[in-house]
């Protein structure tokens, strides 16, 4: 278990290190009893991250990664990193219960981005704010980290090794682990580093769109982004507000059109692929990008739910004056924004019709290109799933004949494609147990659907959609969405794993 | 494409269907009803259309292949809920788009009714209703090789395009003994679940009514409130009863009437099928008790009913729309599973999901001990890969279109969960679904466009997709050999 205590304790020390971040920020706002609290959390890490280190010296070296190993960290890293995420919600007293610090935080590393506190977030000290930003930001690369290395050999990855062809050698050693991990890291970085520039470009002040951009990178924003972004006044607690009784008083933060663009390109961005970016980088082939199967249906997936969008939003004359150029640019924005299952919002979208709120509730399963730190499917998936359903008919219908899907013009193997089958079904399943479970501590099926698809795609604004705000559910439906969100973030399979393991050592045991 | 074939065996299909139209008529003569016309006409014209058919259709062609058997199913189901819907049209009861889909709900087994109400409705029309349910529970293709001998290999076809389940097994080498085999259960299962509902205190015209829906896995009633019409606690406990023999496989049936219940042990699906039921039907119960302060007893009597009927049939015993979410949501799920392969019910069926949960179950297993050779086992037998592989893309684009039917539905200003469980409960052929369609209410007020698209919803549930997907293909049609 060497490699599983290294990881973990390096993971750790970047958590210890970037708590310095908020740290700063909670000195620079003059706000003490944050910054009180993210010190103590700061020694408690780095005394966590020092006992992981010593515990992978103890264990013997290897060098190799086994499955078990792999599946333990993949599983492990959430909770872990949650507990220790939650510990500045609690200290610094903005948290009632430990369900819902723990709630918040894992929402953040998860990327989900919602909030699970009765405070709202508005109201939070920026050093708290930032944190959970800095929080979503390591989330998303934890997860780029761990789809590089480990999760290929754990749970196949269903089919990244087929957007990453001949560029990335995966493999459990982990000197070549870390060849990979480097560039994945240097690609999430150097993302960040550019949409910080867009943010600062589009007018924000420094901190601002450091937030922005650690936040909408990862793809963890939520309803109220925008509003800690421009830091207008008090923000509706939930939007049942908004809906009960019709009065819109409160109206949305309305971002500038500079800062809506650049947060709409840097979903964009942060839904492609970061492997193929990085070849194409590499290679300076602009071409790579063009010809990518997955990357023109993402765009393809793109216009049509704009198209679908922008018409019935100019027929709606309810809630409000939409122009056409409003809907379409309402609809664009929006449907990047679950595509790519940031969550961002710039239209009051719980006031919608069903129909739209539907397609955007569709959107969020689809998601954005394989290796990027969106939530959902992923486009890749469902292309080879069409093209299996497509290839099945054909097969109906000439039984003898022996068909091939491919995909980039090469063969899948049916190995993967099985397993791609295979991961549809358990994501599906998972979807709907979730939602089955938490419908005993929802009013309604609805939004039992929603707020299941929200953690296990990892798009917080999906259950905004609906009237319940997860602050108001009991400790238990917190702490099960956690776990929901944490299999949506391993994609299920990896859970299945540990399961897996956990029993058949449970049976040797006893 | 030997198109001659199909005309020849449609016309068959066709003509037989005339014949089954004079039941009706019979009843509607004993009763009195001026219905005995509209049944009478229909039964002439579709005489007419299938002797033209007949006249030009040939049936001496070798070589029949499966396209042939394909279209032969689709294209006669098509036909066949197309005639079905002239009594209630030429009767004056119904319009022509809602004919058709009280035509397709009866024969796919939906039991969902645009009827506003069915008082006033005379027999002859109930029992048509009823009628197109048995039909179409087994199958029109199943009654139709057993009764009438078929030629040609294209039977085999055009059996396994009518939602035959995953697996092609068979019970009894020949088709025609086999499909025979079922037709006899089939009937003796009718009559006596007849006989039960009379000792329970039905009329004779209610009982049989009722056990053609049931048998049938249908779900239309005679009464407007369906199942809670009876108030009898016996009546509902028999009705679940056959409800849930209803959903099992009839072959596995013909297997115990031959081997002994030993069989029912070995057999992964039925006791999947029992373990589901029994568990949802637990959840329920406990729900109900907790939630909303039900005895224990009575929860038990609404949770079964409903649980045996929403998996299969479609009756409705209490008003679920009050229920609890969770609950709600259960009965949801049993919908999207639906029943056994070779049952009378549709959905996705037990045995493909228990080759789902199976095949991820020995994945996992493959990843922690890489070396072993883990493959999915039903009734102690390996199960071929491609069959589990087409289990799972069966399952993929059954998901698809509901999602699909859930879009158009909520485009046409449907809300989105009564949407979703309108999709999902005419894919499953159930009946009743939540909200504006829910256990107390019918189909009647629904836009056109919203009926249309469930017809279609329905016809894709019951024949499993692939068939009508396949037919919708343009090479479907091309002549594979131009000399």
């Amino acid at each position: 278990m060497e490699l599983f205590w290294r990881m973990m304790g390096r993971m750790t020390q970047v958590y210890t290190a970037s708590l310095g971040l908020p740290l700063l920020a909670a000195c620079f706002f003059r706000e003490w009893p944050s910054a009180g609290a993210l010190f103590v959390t700061l020694l408690v890490s780095a005394f966590v991250a020092r006992g992981f280190m010593q515990r992978s010296l103890l264990s013997d070296r290897r060098g190799q990664m086994s499955t078990r190993e792999g599946a333990f960290l993949i599983v492990a890293i959430w909770p872990v990193l949650g507990v220790l995420g939650m510990l500045p919600y609690l200290l610094s007293g903005i948290a009632r219960d430990p369900a819902e610090a723990f709630f918040t935080s894992v929402s953040a590393l998860t990327t989900t981005g919602m909030s699970g506190m009765m405070l709202p977030r508005v109201v939070w000290p920026n050093a708290m704010i930032l944190w959970h930003g800095v929080m979503s930001w390591l989330g998303g690369l934890g997860f780029v980290v761990i789809l590089v290395t480990v999760l290929p050999q754990v749970s196949g990855c269903f089919g990244l090794t087929l957007s990453a062809r001949q560029m990335l050698f995966f493999s459990p050693v982990w000197s070549k682990m870390r060849e990979s991990l480097e560039q994945g890291v240097r690609v999430y970085i150097s993302m960040t580093v550019a949409a910080l520039a867009a943010f600062l470009l589009a007018g924000l002040t420094p901190w601002r769109a450091l937030f922005m951009a650690l936040v909408t990178i990862s793809s963890g924003g939520d309803i109220d982004t925008f509003a800690l972004a421009l830091g207008e006044g008090l923000w509706p607690e939930m939007p049942e507000l908004l809906t009960g009784t019709g009065e819109t008083a409160i109206t949305l933060p309305e971002p500038s059109g500079a800062l809506s663009l650049a947060a709409f390109c840097v979903m964009l961005f942060g839904s492609v692929n970061f492997l193929l970016c990085w070849k194409a980088w590499t290679r300076r082939s602009l071409r790579l990008l063009v010809t990518d199967t997955e990357l023109r249906v993402f765009i393809i997936v793109i216009v049509v739910a704009t198209a679908l969008l922008t018409v019935t939003l100019s027929a709606e004359e309810v809630y409000g004056p939409y122009g056409s150029g409003q809907a379409l640019s309402a609809a664009f924005f929006q449907s990047v924004s679950f595509l790519s299952t940031s969550g961002l919002i710039t239209a009051p979208v719980w006031l919608w019709t069903d129909f739209e709120r539907y397609v955007l509730f569709l959107l969020v399963f689809v998601g954005g290109c394989i290796g990027s730190a969106t939530g959902g499917l992923k486009i890749m998936r469902l292309v080879v799933l069409a093209r299996l359903a497509d290839s099945g008919l054909k097969s109906a219908l000439h039984p003898r004949a022996v068909t091939a899907v491919k995909l980039d013009g090469l063969p899948i193997q049916e190995k993967i494609a099985g397993r791609i089958l295979a991961f549809f079904f358990i994501y599906v399943t998972a979807f709907m147990l979730g939602a089955m479970v938490l419908a005993l501590a929802m009013p309604n099926l609805l939004d039992a659907l929603r707020l299941s698809a929200a953690c296990l795609t990892s798009t917080g604004a999906v259950a905004v959609l609906g009237l319940v705000s997860p602050a108001e559910l009991p400790g238990w439906a917190q702490l099960f969405c956690t776990l929901l969100m944490t299999a949506g973030r391993v994609e299920v399979f990896s859970l299945l794993v540990v399961i897996g393991i956990v029993i058949r050592t449970a049976r040797e045991h006893w | 494409m030997q198109k001659r074939v199909i005309l020849y065996v449609l016309g068959r299909l066709i003509l037989a269907e005339a014949v089954v139209l004079l039941v009706p008529c019979g009843i509607a003569i004993y009763n009195q009803e001026h219905d005995a016309v509209s049944f009478l006409s229909a039964a002439m014209l579709a005489g007419v259309a299938g002797h033209a058919m007949l006249y030009h259709g040939n049936v001496r062609v070798e070589s029949l292949s499966l396209r042939e058997g394909i279209a032969i199913t689709g294209l006669g189901w098509i036909m066949a809920t197309a005639l079905g819907m002239l009594p209630y049209v030429s009767g004056g009861y119904l319009g022509l788009l809602d004919g058709l889909f009280e035509s397709i709900s009866g024969f796919t087994g939906t039991g969902a009714t645009v009827f506003p109400t069915l008082q006033g409705v005379p027999r002859s029309i109930l029992f048509w209703r009823m009628m197109t349910h048995w039909f179409g529970g087994l199958g029109i293709i199943v009654i139709f090789i057993a009764i009438l001998p078929q030629t040609g290999a294209s039977a085999v076809y055009m059996y396994n395009a009518e939602g035959a389940g995953p697996t092609d097994e068979r019970v009894l080498p020949r088709l025609s003994d086999m499909t025979k085999a079922l037709f006899k259960l089939y009937l003796v299962f009718t009559l006596l679940a007849f006989l039960v509902y009379v000792l329970c205190g039905l009329r004779p015209f209610e009982a049989l009514a009722h056990a053609m829906s049931t048998i049938g896995t249908g779900g239309f009633s005679t009464y407007d409130d369906n199942a809670m019409h009876f108030r009898n606690a016996w009546l509902e406990g028999w009705m679940t009863f056959f409800m849930i023999l209803a959903g099992g496989n009839f072959a596995l049936y013909y297997r115990v009437w031959h081997k002994g219940p030993r069989v029912l042990l070995h057999n992964t699906e039925f006791k999947a099928y029992l373990g589901i039921i029994g568990s949802a039907c637990l959840l329920i119960t406990l729900n109900l008790i907790f939630s909303q302060n039900l005895h224990p007893a009575e929860a038990l009597r609404y949770s079964s009913f409903q649980v045996g009927s929403i998996s299969t049939t479609g009756f409705v015993s209490a008003d679920f729309e009050q229920w609890p979410p969770f609950a709600k949501g259960v009965l949801l799920l049993l919908m999207l599973g639906g029943g056994c392969a070779g049952s009378t019910a549709s959905g996705m069926k037990i045995s493909r999901l228990v080759m789902l949960a199976k095949n991820v179950w020995s994945i996992v297993r493959q990843k922690n001990s890489p070396r072993m050779v883990a493959a999915v086992r039903m009734n102690g037998v390996k199960v071929d890969e491609g069959i589990v592989e087409r289990a799972c893309q069966f399952f993929f684009l059954y998901i698809m279109f509901i999602m699909l039917w859930t879009l158009l539905l909520t485009a046409d200003g449907i809300s989105t969960f009564d949407a979703l469980g309108l999709s999902v409960t005419t894919m499953g052929n159930i009946g009743p679904a939540f909200g504006i369609a829910g256990a107390t209410q019918t189909y009647a007020g629904l836009s056109d466009f919203t009926k249309s698209v469930l017809c279609f919803s329905m016809l894709f549930g019951r024949l499993e997709i692939l068939t009508l997907l396949v037919m919708c293909r343009p090479s479907f049609w091309r002549a594979t050999t131009r000399w």
